[in-house]
């Protein structure tokens, strides 16, 4: 049984439609992944998925059960990290943990014990009583990490977790999100970094303007599309010209020698 | 290539100043109220506040219009309007000053100190003159009729403009200094005692204000008081003196002093807003996020632990370290401060005039009573306004993401409020009650009846703006919009039962019993109000960023 089932799920925006009757599944002990190109909706559904903001249409359903945005029972075996480092930059990577803490209510010498641990683990120990303001982006992107994981989630959501991270972070990440899944809780996540996508991945979803395109095994999807990576396929399906192209038009109208205008003359 | 006069590239100020407007513009869409699904009503905070200016120039009009002429109505009104317009720029405009930001986005561009000057000076007296503008039109159509000759409206809006621009220049001129001339470990304290300053003068402006607006109360002769003679309004007026009083040589110097000083002040914030000034405040911003955070004793924390939920006390850590590290929000509880200070000095000053409510006696006033009631219903209201704001609100996504209660959320903020504001206020005005009345008993009822009123005042600002800790963005106009908001429903919740009670007295302790009792049921209502509205419209809610 599915643990996380989006059907038909649409979202618009004013006039934006931002996700258009998208349905896939994930399953428990699975890693699954959004991608698709800027502005496909992917966070959108993301943020939907979590109950921060509201499907204008379909059903998003959690072990069977379907969500709304008060269910905190729900929250409570979610885990999630944003695209963006939005944090509090005023607080302390400690604090912030504690904050997160209070918010999941979990206990305070038990919450400090692994909070601890963890920036151990991170490589933050040193500036875990520094402000949030003064980390690097892998830093935050660590702490963001610590947040989403701390009280053990069923599902993990990661928006573009492996962005900003040195390539050893990136590595350790990588496995953290392996071993989740081997302890039979669900993964999903954005990212453009196709390489990792096709060698992390038991299932994908492609989307475009909101639009699922494709939905399949990394494998089985370049198998159909007779393409030998991901890349190719993603660039295929998404109507991308070739890199080559479009860097050759760029180049093009920088070098373009601009004529001033008449009143500057 | 560009014109270049006075070594400004005229464009890149140009672009500066539109994009700076358009920032501020798309920025000050408040959102002050909260309807009955959750959805925010978007409105510009802004045209709130020369909403209020404007009706808040009726006063100036009334004192033009009951002047004995054009000169004392212009010294009056003119420095009416310079408060008026002095609170936004101190509340919300000065981050066209003291803007850390700018540094890091125009440092690596070729622009020169002299465009980036021209655009925030540019910047700056354009909302001036907007906050003039609104301060100067029914004052200038009143004294047209007043004193028969259209050229007064003139001179009335020449006057104010003028009289707000010297004081909102000499604001830059006094904080620019400070940043060139402060040590940067004294720095920020510095432009916190400075911020203080000004929001005292502010205040004590305001309430002087309401009194001459009184009609019992009879104009001051301006020229006779020297203390006039300090006022920016008064060396201004004095050029169209003559038309009253002829040439009066003395008055004449003042006006000639006051030009002088409007030319050299112009000249030092020209000179002193540059891109270093950038360079300086940039510095600060990181110098005052750099140290380590200091841990609360074990014994408070065990016992804040014992009595408090997690909301409380995920809302104690994001505002103590908002508190700690946070420069606008810091500012924002320390411009409440003067209004302290002048409470501790209308006491002092006031012993023997106290009018006990318990004991009503001939010749007494309720000043220093009002002052409390207007203290208990701000520094709640101020903070809690303040705590809606920040700069990292795109972070209050943990809030929607975390099984954590939105209505208990909110009502922390409130809790809150006990604790850090309403507790230590009844101490301090239990004692202050003693000290005028002589006896601690009736102090302390009374001192429980108006901070039972502050407490009405908090319930029902909620009740219209709720919404989560730190979760706002920062907006221009919003903190002068919640100013007006709270002195509202702070005149009709706190200040109209404290004048009837003042006028009547409580009738005895049984009396007292009788309106607490009415007090607490208002209060046990209307926080159940609060509560019913906050798990409807939380429901609702979606994360906005």
């Amino acid at each position: 049984m599915p643990i996380i089932e989006v059907t038909d799920v649409s979202k618009s925006f004013g006039p934006i439609m931002a996700v258009d009757n998208l349905s896939f599944t994930v399953e428990p002990g699975e890693i699954f992944a959004l991608l698709g190109p800027n502005g496909a909706g992917k966070s959108t559904t993301i943020k939907m998925i979590l109950g921060m903001v509201r499907a204008d249409r379909g059903t998003i359903r959690f072990d069977g059960n379907e969500i709304t945005p008060s269910d905190n029972n729900y929250k409570a075996r979610v885990g999630y990290m944003p695209e963006t480092c939005a944090l509090y930059e005023n607080l302390t990577g400690r604090e912030y943990l504690s904050l997160i803490g209070e918010l999941r209510h979990l206990p305070g010498s038990a919450l400090r014990d692994k909070a601890d641990k963890l920036l151990y683990m991170m490589e933050l120990s040193d500036e875990a009583d520094q402000m949030i303001r003064e980390y690097s982006k892998g830093m935050k992107q660590k702490i963001l990490m610590i947040s989403a994981m701390i009280h053990n989630p069923d599902v993990l959501i990661l928006d573009e977790p492996f962005s900003g991270l040195d390539a050893n972070a990136s590595a350790t990440f990588k496995e953290i999100l392996r071993e989740q899944a081997r302890q039979g809780k669900a993964v999903i996540f954005c990212s453009h970094v196709l390489e990792v996508v096709e060698r992390l991945v038991d299932r994908l979803i492609i989307i475009k303007k909101g639009r699922g395109l494709v939905t399949g095994r990394p494998d089985e999807i370049m198998h159909k599309a007779g393409r030998d990576t991901l890349e190719q396929v993603f660039n295929e399906l998404t109507g991308f010209r070739s890199a080559g192209a479009v860097a050759s038009d760029i180049m093009n109208i920088i070098t373009r020698q601009d004529e001033p205008d008449k009143h500057e003359r | 290539m560009r014109d270049k006069i006075m070594r400004i590239d005229w464009g890149q100020a140009r672009a500066l100043l539109c994009a700076g407007l358009r920032m501020d513009w798309r920025g000050s869409f408040s959102q002050l109220m909260t309807t009955h699904t959750g959805k925010r009503r978007r409105f510009p905070a802004i045209l709130l506040v020369l909403g209020m200016n404007m009706l808040y120039s009726i006063f100036l009009a009334a004192l033009l219009d009951k002047s004995p002429d054009l000169f004392t109505g212009l010294v009056l009104s003119s420095a009416g309007a310079m408060i008026l317009v002095a609170l936004p720029v101190l509340l919300d405009f000065n981050h066209i000053v003291i803007s850390p930001d700018d540094y890091h986005i125009i440092a690596p561009l070729p622009v020169n100190s002299k465009s980036f000057y021209a655009a925030k000076l540019a910047h700056f007296l354009f909302f001036v003159t907007i906050l003039v503008g609104a301060v100067s039109v029914i004052p200038a159509v009143v004294a047209a009729f007043r004193f028969h000759s259209v050229w007064t409206a003139l001179a009335v809006i020449i006057e104010f403009w003028t009289v707000s621009v010297f004081c909102a220049l000499l604001i830059i001129v006094i904080y620019t200094t400070a940043l060139k001339t402060a040590k940067p470990g004294r720095l920020e304290r510095i432009l916190g005692y400075l911020q203080m300053a000004f929001m005292m003068l502010g205040y004590i402006g305001f309430i002087f204000g309401s009194k001459l607006s009184l009609p019992t109360l009879a104009l001051p002769d301006v020229s006779a008081h020297w203390f006039w003679h300090l006022s920016p309004s008064y060396w201004f007026a004095v050029w169209v003196g003559p038309v009253a009083h002829g040439w009066d040589p003395a008055a004449l110097g003042l006006g000639i002093m006051g030009l002088i000083l409007f030319v050299l002040v112009g000249k030092a914030a020209f000179s002193f807003l540059s891109l270093s000034y950038a360079e300086s405040l940039t510095n600060l911003n990181l110098k005052t996020l750099q140290g380590r955070s200091r841990e609360v004793p074990k014994s408070i924390k065990r016992i804040w632990y014992k009595y408090s939920c997690p909301e409380d006390r995920a809302v104690l850590i994001l505002t103590w370290a908002q508190f700690k590290h946070d420069i606008r929000f810091r500012l924002a509880i320390i411009s409440l401060l003067p209004m302290i200070l002048f409470l501790l000095w209308k006491a002092m000053s006031g012993k023997g005039h106290y009018q006990n409510p318990f004991a009503l006696a001939p010749g007494g006033n309720n000043d220093v009573t009002s002052l409390m009631a207007m203290i208990a219903a701000f520094y709640p209201l101020g903070i809690q306004g303040a705590m809606q704001m920040s700069k990292s609100w795109g972070a209050a996504w943990v809030f929607y993401s975390t099984p954590s209660d939105y209505p208990r959320l909110l009502l922390a903020t409130s809790r809150l409020m006990w604790p850090l504001v309403i507790f230590p206020l009844g101490v301090l005005y239990f004692i202050l009650l003693t000290y005028l009345g002589g006896n601690a008993l009736q102090a302390l009822l009374h001192a429980f009846f108006i901070l039972s009123l502050a407490t009405l005042d908090l319930t029902i600002i909620n009740i219209f703006n709720s919404r989560l800790p730190f979760s706002m963005e920062n907006q221009y106009g919003g903190n002068t919009g919640r100013l007006y908001l709270a002195m509202i429903i702070m005149s009709v919740v706190t200040v109209v039962p404290l004048v009837l009670v003042a006028e009547k007295g409580y009738g005895g302790y049984a009396g007292w019993a009788i309106i607490m009792t009415i007090a607490l049921i208002a209060n046990w209502c209307l926080n159940k109000i609060l509560v019913m509205r906050l798990r409807k419209i939380s429901a609702q809610w979606e994360f906005a960023g």
